[in-house]
């Protein structure tokens, strides 16, 4: 009599995209932005009894008119994980002041998040005047954990 | 998604950073209201947060957040205040 073998509880269970999946992008599309002090402009937070994956995420920032002093102009996401603390994920960042000076920063499928985790996309200029061209965007799905 | 004016809470430092006290949200660029201008101190924004996280009137829930975000300390706790 041959030996018989259970396909087991993984194989009854779905993959993650067929778990109730709800796609999401959010952005903050800045134009002739101001300087300005450390702004968290788009956050996201995993909900109870989901998960997400994060299928890309971006950063943007093109100088749209000349500082009286330049400074330093960070685009970046950071990721606050619920075990741990927070970590830069990905960054841009340039303290030129010549019109159309800009950083273009984007990973995909960057992480999986679970209950609690957080991205946060943040934006700041240290300038004296001009301004400055902010994106910054993500894309994730959401599904049952 | 659902676009209501709320208010910024911070100092712009990198401890305590401009920001509003949701979940879930996308700064509505332009919207800006400063309480100083000339030193940008943001006193409110307009941003756009999960339908599922609004009450009838287009306004954050606190049941629905603290039921959405059940078990997390951040937003699952009886004291907790959302920005108006």
């Amino acid at each position: 009599m041959g030996r018989q073998y259970s396909a087991g509880p993984q194989a009854s269970r779905l993959a993650w995209y067929d778990r109730n999946p709800i796609s999401g992008v959010a952005r903050y599309n800045g134009w002739n932005v101001a300087p300005h002090s450390l702004t968290l402009r788009v956050a996201y937070t995993c909900p109870s009894g989901k998960k997400a994956m994060v299928e890309f995420l971006q950063v943007r920032a093109i100088r749209a008119a000349a500082a009286t002093t330049a400074g330093l102009v960070l685009v970046f996401w950071e990721f606050y994980p619920l075990g741990g603390g927070p970590y830069i994920f990905l960054l841009g960042s340039f303290r030129t002041n010549v019109v159309g000076d800009e950083t273009v920063q984007a990973i995909g499928s960057a992480i999986t998040m679970v209950a609690s985790d957080k991205i946060e996309g943040y934006s700041q200029d240290g300038s004296t005047a001009g301004e400055v061209d902010i994106h910054i965007a993500y894309k994730a799905t959401e599904f049952d954990a | 998604m659902t676009k209501l004016r709320v208010k910024v809470t911070g100092k712009g430092t990198q401890d305590d950073p401009f920001r509003v006290d949701l979940p879930t949200y996308a700064m509505v660029a332009g919207s800006e209201e400063y309480a100083d201008k000339a030193r940008k101190v943001l006193k409110s924004v307009e941003v756009l947060i999960p339908e599922d996280e609004c009450d009838d009137r287009g306004k954050p829930s606190l049941e629905k957040i603290r039921k959405k975000y059940r078990g997390q300390p951040a937003w699952d706790r009886p004291d907790l205040k959302l920005p108006k």
